[in-house]
């Protein structure tokens, strides 16, 4: 059953518009939200930011420059090294800007974590068993095989390690449910004493 | 998502916790949870059915720590007729004040139903109790908002 109530479409919007609330309390509240999100980086972290930041440059222009170089490379293999090139200039954007921001964003940088090598891997691993495919070199394809999965074992640890920090935050939010629970006895308990 | 549903949620909790200050707080803590609990969202159109599930709950704890008080059961009411599709009330800023002065089960009925995210049924699923309760308590809080109203027009 649906009764419309109020005639004016525009009602939800109007009576929210109506709500006035108080500027400070709402940016404190916008403060707490990007905090609880964002893990501000230490040192260790910092430094390991750094290194990939470094690593993923040198690897986005060896990748690039094998790529457009190698002339009589197989077009599988051109293709393969530029989307490494592409990998890596993707984790250099995201590792840069954590270090610009100087936080880890639980949400959106966790995600990318996650997601990131395992687009490149499932690309990389779909255009290994096509080249595999056309090779009559057995050695060679189980060469590529070995490589494929490689990289497969390497984006598990990311998933892996992405599934950790939520479970972590889940027993985070439980402790806090806990505690306001025992706070809410202690109070009761307080009143009847 | 948050910013799209961020003020509806905030208008909805706003109603069911006494501070504002607590609303901002309950706002937070629906996000962690959702957050922290998207997975068991299975179905992407129950997403507002799941969000003021999880808004709610976090309110009543945060109410109960607040404020003890026993529930207020509208429960038992007899199922009288259906709430008047017909009804009207026009003025968003005269509802929104009179809102605050209904019981907290008319309020927030009415809450959920003015925002129109949620059918009787999900509003039904929201609230924990069957749709004939839903119907009900609509009917009543209806009633009450516009004496209320009246009050206020003709003091």
């Amino acid at each position: 059953m649906s009764d419309p109530t109020p005639r004016n479409e525009n009602f939800a919007d109007q009576l929210i518009a109506a709500q006035r609330v108080e500027p400070t309390l709402r940016q404190r509240y916008e403060q707490e939200m990007k905090a609880m999100l964002e893990q501000p980086l230490t040192k260790t972290r910092k430094i390991t930011f750094t290194l990939s930041a470094i690593l993923c440059t040198i690897m986005m222009v060896l990748l690039t420059i094998a790529a457009v170089s190698s002339h009589r490379a197989p077009i599988g293999v051109r293709i393969g090294l530029g989307l490494g090139a592409v990998y890596a200039a993707g984790w250099l954007i995201m590792v840069v800007r954590i270090i610009r921001r100087g936080a880890l964003n639980l949400r959106s940088d966790s995600q990318m974590m996650s997601a990131w090598p395992w687009v490149f891997t499932v690309t990389l691993v779909t255009l290994i068993l096509f080249m595999t495919g056309q090779r009559a070199d057995s050695v060679r394809s189980v060469w590529m095989l070995l490589f494929g999965l490689t990289f497969l074992l390497m984006a598990s640890m990311f998933l892996i390690q992405h599934w950790i920090t939520e479970a972590r935050m889940k027993v985070e939010e439980r402790l806090l449910e806990v505690q306001l629970r025992v706070a809410e006895l202690a109070e009761q308990l307080s009143k009847r004493g | 998502m948050i910013a799209a549903w961020e003020p509806r949620l905030f208008y909805y909790v706003r109603r069911l916790v006494p501070q504002e200050s607590d609303a901002w707080d309950v706002l937070q803590q629906t996000w962690l949870g959702a957050y922290q609990n998207i997975r068991s969202l299975g179905d992407t159109k129950l997403i507002a059915t799941w969000l003021y599930r999880i808004a709610r709950n976090k309110a009543i704890s945060r109410r109960r720590e607040r404020v003890p008080e026993p529930t207020e059961n509208f429960d038992e009411q007899p199922e009288t007729e259906p709430p008047d599709a017909l009804e009207q009330f026009e003025s968003a800023a005269a509802v929104h004040r009179a809102l605050d002065q209904l019981s907290l089960p008319h309020r927030e009925v009415l809450t959920l139903h003015f925002l129109r995210d949620l059918s009787l049924e999900q509003i039904a699923d929201v609230l924990g109790v069957p749709i004939g309760t839903v119907k009900s308590r609509l009917h009543h809080a209806k009633r009450a908002l516009r004496n209320v109203l009246e009050r206020e027009v003709s003091p």
